[in-house]
C-alpha cells in the first residue's frame, strides 16, 4: 500500500473525509484545529459531499453535531481541552440520544494553569458519559479509528458515540508514514448510515430528549449500559472486520514482551509507544519488564487486562491524568482489574511535560510504593 | 536509528523541512517521523523540530536530547541562549546555515561540519522565502542519510509545479556547494 507523510491531525481528518462524513460542526481550538480546517476546505473544494455549520462555541459544534445525526446523517466533530470542557452537557445528550457521532480529541491539558501541551484531563472529565472512548498511538490509528469508529458506532447493537484520543502535538502534530487505504476499499468496508430507532423525520414525528419520570428513566439508562456491554462484543467484531479489510490488526490492548515480564507498565496513547522502547532499554539492564497499553478505556477491556497482566507479579501504571484526590483513572481500573497483583500508581506527562524511557526508569524504581507517584518531579518547584 | 534536531527560528520553515524529510524518507521505504515542539509561536522565536530516520518503525514518541546531527537554520541562535551542541557526544553531525565560517571551538563538538549558505542560494533562485529547502540538500550532502533524489521528489510532491521546481533546484544546488568538513 502507498505510504504518505502525514501528521495525527491530517490523519484523522483524511479518516472523516474517506468515511464521507455528511456534516461537519466544529469549533476550532489548538491543538485540533487542522483537523476542522483540513475538512472545511474539503468541503469548499468540493471534494467532500457536506455541509459545514459554523458555529460560535463547542456547546453548540456538538448540539449541531447531534441534530445533524438525529435525522440520519454521518456527522462529525473534533474538539480538545476546554472545548470538550464546553460540551459536557452534549455529550451526555450525544450519549443518551444513542447518536454514532466519532468525535477525535486532541488530547490537552485542562486548565488551570492555562496550558496548551497534552495530558488526558480533558477526555478523563468525559469517561462517564457514556461514550466509547478509543486511544490512539500512532497517525496510522487516528486515521484508521476514525473509519472503525463509524461502523462500530452505528451498529445497531451499540448505537453509541466514540471519542478518539490523539495525543496533542506528540501525535496530532507528529509526521508519520501513514498507508492510506482507496476509497473503494473504504466504500466497501463502510456502507451508508442506516440510522436506527431515534431519528427526526418531519413526515413522522417524535419527541426526543423529552422530560423522563423515574418511572421510565432507569431502564432508558440500563439499556445505554447494555449498550456499552454490546460495544464490547461488537468491537472485537470490528476490528476482525477492518483487519480482513486492510490487513492491519488492532485489539482492545496492545501487549508487548508482557508474556514473560516479571513487572508490566501499562499506559495509554503516544507515551506506550515510548514504553515499548524502555522496555527493551530496560531489559537490556536485566529487567523483564513489558508493556500493556490500553486501546479501549470504555468500554474498560477488564478480561483482556486481566489476561494480560496474569503472569505478571507486579504492575505500574502511568496515568497521563493527575486524578486528584483518589488514585488516577487508569490505575484504579487496572487496580479493580487485578486487585490481587503488587500495583504501583505513577502520574507522568501532565500538560506537555514529555514523557520519555527514562520517565519509565523512573516509575520502575518506585515500584511498591504506595499513594500516587509523581515522576518527574521537579522538587522545590 | 539517527536522530535530528532542526534549530530555527519562527518563519524560518525549519518544521516543513522536518516534514519534508519525513516525505523524502518514505520515498526510500524507510521509517521516520518528524516532531514540532510548539510554543506560543511568533515569527523570529527559536523553534525547534526534532526527528528520527530507521529502517524499522520507530516506537517512541518524545522529542530528541542526544542528536545524532543538529540542523541549524540560523547562525545567531547562539546569541538567542540556544547551544545547538547540546546533548552532542562523540561522533555527532552538525549542519548549519552561515556565510562565515564557524567558531572553531563549536564545530570541534562535532565530527563533521556541513556548512552552506542557504540563505544565498535561496535568495538568488526563488527569493526571500525559506531556506529550508536548501538546509534539506545540506543535510543530504552531510549526513547522506536520505539522497538527495529522495529530497527533490519530497519537494517536487509537496509543491507541484514552479516552487516545486524552484525549491529543488535551490535543494540540489545546496547538495552541490555544502562545505563539509570531517575531524574524525
Amino acid at each position: 500500500m502507498k505510504m504518505t507523510a502525514m501528521n495525527g491531525n491530517d490523519a484523522a481528518a483524511a479518516g472523516a473525509r474517506m468515511a464521507r462524513v455528511q456534516v461537519v460542526a466544529a469549533y476550532p481550538i489548538t491543538p485540533q484545529t487542522p483537523i476542522v480546517e483540513n475538512l472545511a476546505t474539503a468541503i469548499d473544494k468540493g471534494d467532500l459531499k457536506a455541509n459545514y455549520i459554523n458555529v460560535e462555541s463547542e456547546h453548540s459544534a456538538l448540539c449541531a453535531t447531534v441534530g445533524a445525526s438525529l435525522v440520519g446523517a454521518r456527522a462529525f466533530t473534533a474538539t480538545a481541552s476546554a472545548g470538550l470542557a464546553l460540551m459536557h452537557e452534549i455529550t451526555g445528550v450525544a450519549a443518551g440520544c444513542r447518536q454514532p457521532i466519532v468525535m477525535p480529541v486532541v488530547n490537552r491539558a485542562i486548565p488551570s494553569p492555562w496550558s496548551l501541551w497534552c495530558d488526558h484531563s480533558d477526555i478523563m472529565g468525559e469517561r462517564d458519559q457514556g461514550w466509547i472512548q478509543l486511544f490512539a498511538e500512532t497517525c496510522q490509528e487516528a486515521l484508521d479509528f476514525v473509519i472503525l469508529s463509524y461502523r462500530l458506532a452505528e451498529d445497531k447493537r451499540v448505537q453509541l458515540p466514540v471519542m478518539i484520543g490523539i495525543d496533542g502535538f506528540f501525535l496530532s502534530h507528529i509526521t508519520e508514514p501513514v498507508a492510506v487505504p482507496s476509497q473503494e476499499q473504504v466504500d466497501a468496508y463502510l456502507p451508508p448510515r442506516e440510522p436506527h430507532n431515534l431519528v427526526l423525520d418531519v413526515d413522522n414525528p417524535l419527541a426526543i430528549n423529552t422530560l423522563t419520570p423515574p418511572g421510565l428513566f432507569t431502564e432508558i439508562k440500563y439499556q445505554h449500559k447494555q449498550a456499552m456491554e454490546n460495544a464490547a462484543v461488537v468491537m472485537g467484531k470490528v476490528f476482525a472486520s477492518f483487519a480482513a479489510a486492510f490487513g492491519r490488526k488492532y485489539s482492545v490492548v496492545k501487549k508487548y514482551k508482557t508474556e514473560d515480564a516479571d513487572i508490566v507498565f501499562v499506559a495509554m496513547g503516544t507515551m506506550a509507544g515510548t514504553g515499548r522502547d524502555a522496555v527493551d532499554a530496560l531489559r537490556s539492564k536485566g529487567h523483564k519488564v513489558g508493556m500493556l497499553r490500553i486501546i479501549s478505556f470504555r468500554p474498560f477491556p477488564t478480561e483482556a487486562v486481566q489476561d494480560a497482566l496474569k503472569e505478571a507479579e507486579k504492575v505500574i501504571v502511568l496515568d497521563r491524568s493527575a486524578g486528584l484526590g483518589s488514585t488516577p483513572p487508569l490505575a484504579l481500573e487496572v487496580s479493580r482489574a487485578v486487585p490481587d497483583k503488587s500495583f504501583t500508581s505513577c502520574v507522568a506527562g501532565l500538560g506537555g511535560r514529555d514523557v520519555t524511557i527514562a520517565t519509565y526508569e523512573q516509575a520502575l524504581s518506585v515500584t511498591g510504593k504506595t499513594g500516587v507517584n509523581w515522576l518527574d518531579l521537579k522538587e522545590g518547584e | 536509528m539517527k536522530e535530528i534536531i532542526f534549530y530555527g527560528r519562527g518563519g524560518q520553515g525549519a518544521v516543513t523541512a522536518s516534514k519534508w524529510l519525513v516525505s523524502a524518507a518514505v520515498f526510500e521505504q524507510k521509517y521516520a517521523h518528524a516532531l514540532p515542539a510548539f510554543g506560543q509561536e511568533r515569527q523570529g522565536a527559536p523553534v525547534y523540530a526534532y526527528a528520527r530516520i530507521d529502517v524499522q518503525p520507530i516506537a517512541t514518541k518524545s522529542f530528541v536530547y542526544k542528536p545524532d546531527c543538529a540542523v541549524v537554520f540560523d547562525n545567531h541562535l547562539p546569541a538567542l541562549g540556544v547551544d545547538y551542541s547540546a546533548g552532542i557526544k562523540g561522533d555527532k553531525i552538525l549542519v548549519i546555515n552561515s556565510q562565515t565560517e564557524i567558531d572553531p571551538q563549536i564545530a570541534s563538538a562535532f565530527s563533521a561540519v556541513g556548512r552552506v549558505d542557504a540563505t544565498g542560494i535561496t535568495g538568488d533562485i526563488l527569493g526571500r522565502v525559506p531556506a529550508n529547502a536548501a538546509m534539506l540538500g545540506a543535510l543530504a550532502a552531510t549526513t547522506n542519510w536520505i539522497s538527495i533524489d529522495s529530497v527533490i521528489l519530497a519537494l517536487k510532491r509537496s509543491m507541484p509545479g514552479r516552487m516545486g521546481e524552484l525549491n529543488a533546484k535551490a535543494a540540489q544546488e545546496a547538495f552541490s556547494v555544502t562545505a563539509v568538513t570531517r575531524s574524525k
